[in-house]
């Protein structure tokens, strides 16, 4: 199926720009400049406009010729819509003192790693060669999160998902039956295509806007991969469809990430972890050099972006298996951050899962 | 000679009236009255009754009024000189930490300005924000007070403990005498007057800007900045099959971040000055024969800005976070770059002052980094 960028698609996540126009002029029943709402609410319609953001993006000259009235009323009328889907701001100072009260979440599992990260929900990217430990990445994040009591999705592109493994990882934190109930709390689907991660991401993020009281969101989503599906996708459709796709499923999960403005909501905020290949770099000068896929809009719509790699970081990328440590020593750079500066993290993986090394 | 205009500023078109709606003032040119001093009451209400308006007198009052008014500005006298402009632009404006910096933008940092600050995933621009409404916040001058300044965050990277890292540190250099708890509670204040928006979408950053001019009004504070921190990020999947109207949105956004500059000109006396700030995204442009990297958004959007500053990485293992600015577009300077440092504290200087770029003046147009 070729993607498409209808409206369903593209849907926004919060949704006031997506109400009826109805909603506008509910509270005001008496005449707006003369006209009653409702039938000024036929012009508009008449004019397919139908929901808020319609009218939104319409210019002041517009509405001004098609309701006979002048610019200045124009704008008036415009200003009710956008005092809807304006946002509130908030100062920096109830930012940081609300991040303050939610509850460390410990997914990270390097200690460094969770000291940068500082246990607030994020969007994090890991990507790395194949073989480099991406998969383990997510599986220890889901096990700590598991453990922890939290709930885990797990959205899997890749079919690389072993219960297995994550059973052994568990075993270490939490032994016997406690680890089968941990079990219980990650929850595994296959995913296919962008579209269809695209939905169910949307239906994550519109549980989010609509839910307040009880915790219908896990604690952890997981995606592996994203590449995967995108370049499944490019070879039906085009490359400039395939990024706004990828831009529109990132902020979906922004959406997802942010921290909710009501107090009791506040724990009910998931940590996401995408993963994303590398591929052969041209433009790097040497023959090894690769670069992580997916281009510059998805690079550009990550906030955390983490590279592991087989060799220190250098100029030529994150390198390939064939130059691996032989006592498998691995590197996870911290490349994009909104908050830490470039680091570095040199570690191992072993049975426990990732371990961090001096 | 007397400087009297021919009375142009009078004797507008019908139909340029921003007051008159086109059908009407087609209607009324079709009865002769081709000018704004021609509108007679009667024919205005002629033409509105034919049109089927609802609570004809009224709007026809309305409608009249607003056109005398139009009609009644005069363009040419109430224009400002060149020579107030100068004056005006002798205040105090805002000093980043980094020297380097500095020199490079100029008045760039003034009121009114608006300033776009582009660059590839992960070059500082998030940081660039930061630092720049801390120092707007924090004036040099110890005797002015704290300066209130609006983010609008598209991305969800605006993070609180990042914040108040850079604004302690810039605290600890611009008011060293402070004992701690009088340090701790203007940073409590700098924080409390940082309004931060958090935009999903394209509709909420376009409403939030729209409204932005009541909430400025509403401070009983100046408010120094204006920050949106990105403008890329929300079109890049929002409006696009309909490329017309996403350019006249970003046009409406760049005008009306420079109208709010311009306007808290007129109210702020002897404080910092509002300066717009936009970021945008690097983009690979994918040509018939090659490959370029260009600013995200198209030429309609490079038009909008007066300057635009480049930021880049430099690919320099052992000294992370360096980075270098390249001058772009400029009213007042010739194309120059500086390097610049990310620390913990901010942005701050490395390595020698302005220099001139290689292969010397690249003229208005932005520099394209080519892909070889």
């Amino acid at each position: 199926m070729a993607y498409t960028a209808n409206a369903m698609v593209y849907k926004s996540a919060q949704g006031f720009g997506d109400l009826p126009l109805d909603r506008l002029f509910s509270d005001a029943p008496e005449p707006v400049l003369g006209v009653g709402a409702v039938s000024l609410l036929e012009l508009l319609r008449a004019k397919r406009l139908s929901t808020i953001k319609d009218l939104v993006h319409l210019p002041p000259w517009e509405l001004r010729d098609w309701l006979l009235i002048t610019e200045e009323e124009a704008i008036l009328l415009l200003r009710k819509a956008w005092s809807t889907c304006a946002v509130k701001p908030v100062s920096a100072w109830e930012l940081a003192t609300q991040s303050h009260a939610i509850p460390r979440s410990r997914l990270a599992p390097l200690p460094s790693l969770q000291a940068a990260l500082g246990g607030t929900p994020a969007l994090l990217e890991v990507a790395g060669a194949p073989g480099v430990g991406k998969t383990q990445f997510c599986l220890h994040a889901a096990a700590l999160t598991a453990a922890s009591g939290g709930e885990v999705f797990w959205l899997d592109a890749e079919r690389s998902f072993s219960a297995q493994r994550l059973l052994e990882m568990l075993e270490h934190l939490q032994p016997g039956e406690v680890a089968m109930q941990a079990l219980q709390r990650v929850r595994h689907k296959v995913c296919g295509s962008l579209q269809e991660l695209h939905s169910i991401v949307s239906e994550l993020s519109q549980s989010k806007a609509a839910a307040v009281e009880q915790p219908a969101l896990p604690a952890l989503v997981v995606i592996d991969s994203v590449a995967a599906v995108a370049r499944r996708e490019s070879e039906q459709s085009s490359i400039p469809r395939r990024q706004a796709a990828l831009s529109s499923l990132a902020s979906l999960l922004k959406v997802l990430v942010a921290p909710s403005i009501s107090a009791e909501a506040a724990s009910n905020v998931p940590s996401v972890v995408v993963t994303n290949q590398v591929m052969g770099d041209p433009s790097g000068g040497s023959a090894a050099s690769t670069r992580v896929s997916l281009g510059q809009v998805w690079h550009h719509a990550v906030n955390w972006r983490l590279v592991l790699s087989h060799v220190p970081p250098g100029p030529t990328g994150p390198g390939s298996k064939e130059q691996a440590d032989p006592f498998g020593r691995r590197y996870l750079l911290v490349e994009k951050s909104p908050c830490c500066a470039t680091l570095t993290i040199p570690f191992n993986i072993c049975e426990r899962g990732l371990k961090e090394l001096s | 000679m007397d400087a009297k205009l021919p009375a142009s500023a009078q004797a507008l078109d019908v139909r340029i009236l921003h007051s008159i709606p086109t059908p009407v003032a087609d209607a009324l040119i079709s009865r002769g009255c081709r000018q704004a001093p021609d509108v007679t009451p009667e024919a205005l209400k002629e033409v509105l009754a034919q049109h089927h308006v609802a609570g004809l007198e009224q709007r026809a009052n309305s409608m009249l009024s607003a056109c005398r008014q139009e009609a009644a500005k005069d363009a040419w006298r109430s224009a400002d000189s060149a020579l107030s402009l100068l004056r005006k632009t002798a205040r105090p404006k805002v000093t980043l930490p980094c020297t380097g910096l500095n020199q490079l933008l100029g008045n760039a940092l003034r009121g009114g300005a608006l300033l776009e600050v582009f660059g590839l995933p992960g070059s500082g621009k998030t940081q660039f924000c930061l630092q720049l409404c801390a120092a707007v916040q924090i004036p040099c001058d110890p005797n002015i007070s704290i300066v209130e300044a609006v983010f609008i965050d598209t991305e969800g990277s605006f993070v609180p403990q990042r914040y108040l890292q850079v604004c302690e540190a810039l605290l600890a250099e611009r008011r060293p005498h402070l004992d701690p708890p009088a340090a701790a509670a203007q940073l409590e204040a700098v924080m409390r007057s940082l309004h931060v928006c958090r935009a999903y979408d394209a509709t909420e950053l376009y409403s939030t800007i729209k409204q932005l001019g009541a909430f400025i009004k509403g401070r009983r504070r100046p408010v120094g900045a204006v920050v949106v921190d990105s403008i890329a990020f929300s079109f890049r999947h929002e409006l696009m099959d309909n490329t017309a109207q996403r350019a006249r949105v970003l046009a409406e956004i760049a005008g009306t971040l420079r109208q709010l500059g311009a306007d808290h000109d007129l109210l702020a006396v002897g404080r910092e000055d509002m300066g717009g700030e936009v970021t945008n995204h690097m983009t690979t442009r994918f040509g018939r024969e090659d490959t370029w990297l260009a600013p995200a958004l198209g030429e309609t959007w490079a038009h909008q800005a007066s300057t635009q500053l480049r930021l880049e990485k430099m690919a320099c293992w052992q000294q992370p976070g360096l980075g270098r600015a390249t001058l772009t577009k400029s009213v007042e300077k010739a194309a120059c770059s500086c390097a610049y440092r990310i620390s913990h504290k901010g942005l701050r200087d490395d390595g020698p002052e302005a220099m001139p770029v290689d292969g010397g003046c690249t003229g208005l147009a932005p520099l394209w980094g080519r892909i070889a």
